[in-house]
């Protein structure tokens, strides 16, 4: 099996990061794949404390030759819980090794994730600076707007509607999306203007 | 007298305590599963139940056990959140 069917395989199987909460609960798993126009994304991060998160990240470009993989420390810098509400501003950063053709490089990470959710209403911004060698040197901006026409109960499906943009190295794509909330299961599935499928699954354990 | 006493010695130390805490910052499914997790941790808790649509989390302790205020806060912190208020049945 060459290197693109395995990495193919192991973006099936395994999980990715953007707007995953970089950090969970304490003691608690989080499994994230995010699969879009740019690239595959997999991580998995262990939160010890409610206050950051230890975790390793790969991600891919579309075609899968090239990707780097990161060990991830991420941070709650700061928490306004209000009576219906949450906003959180958590601080991202890793570092680890770049893959192009099974050439191997140096790759690091840094950046900032911002959120306001109330339980209909959610406005969120990301953006992450990323060197990975002869593979990537990006500035990665994502907003998100959305709300949900109902709250429901925690064990019953709860529907989002988000509107996703995307900007990195002079490309821009806007994807509206549906978001599924039930337990401890977010999936995520859009369409972007420029016709490229979103497909996001995170579970928290 | 004696049997009043008695009884009422009977029910604070053989049922469970019901525990209603208001909490804030709580806006979904995960928030919601952050709380039980964490709370279900401590032996003495039965159920945990979390009301996403209003941030209520409903402890039921096991008979005969109770966690103290200072218990819930930090275990409602360990999860993430914040509580409002706690009261008791």
């Amino acid at each position: 099996m060459g290197n693109v069917n395995r990495w193919a395989l192991l973006s099936l199987l395994l999980p990715a990061a953007l707007f995953a909460r970089p950090v969970s609960y304490a003691d608690s798993w989080t499994l994230t794949q995010k699969n879009d126009s740019f690239g595959h994304i997999l991580s998995l991060h262990y939160s010890p404390t409610a206050r950051y998160s230890l975790g390793v990240f790969a991600q891919s470009k579309p075609d899968l030759n090239k990707a780097w993989y990161i060990a991830t420390c991420n941070a709650l810098l700061k928490r306004w819980n209000l009576p219906s509400a949450q906003a959180n501003i958590f601080f991202l950063s890793g570092v680890g090794a770049s893959r192009n053709k099974g050439r191997m490089g140096g790759a690091a990470q840094c950046g900032l994730s911002l959120d306001y959710e109330t339980r209909r209403i959610l406005i969120a911004y990301e953006n992450r600076a990323v060197y990975a060698g002869h593979v990537e040197k990006s500035f990665h901006h994502i907003g998100r707007v959305g709300f949900s026409p109902y709250v429901a109960a925690f064990d019953a499906l709860q529907p989002w509607i988000l509107l996703q943009y995307e900007y990195k190295n002079s490309k821009s794509v806007l994807t509206p999306l549906l978001r599924l909330y039930r337990n401890n299961v977010l999936v995520e599935l859009g369409l972007s203007t420029k016709g490229t499928l979103l497909f996001n699954w995170i579970v928290t354990f | 007298m004696r049997l009043a006493f008695i009884m009422l010695f009977l029910s604070a130390t053989l049922c469970a305590e019901e525990i209603f805490v208001e909490v804030k910052g709580v806006v979904c499914s995960f928030c919601a599963q952050g709380i039980s997790e964490t709370v279900k941790k401590r032996a003495e808790v039965e159920t945990v139940s979390v009301d996403i649509d209003t941030g209520d989390v409903t402890i039921v302790t096991k008979t005969g056990q109770t966690l103290d205020d200072t218990t819930v806060e930090k275990l409602i912190e360990d999860a993430g959140y914040e509580v409002s208020s706690i009261r008791r049945l």
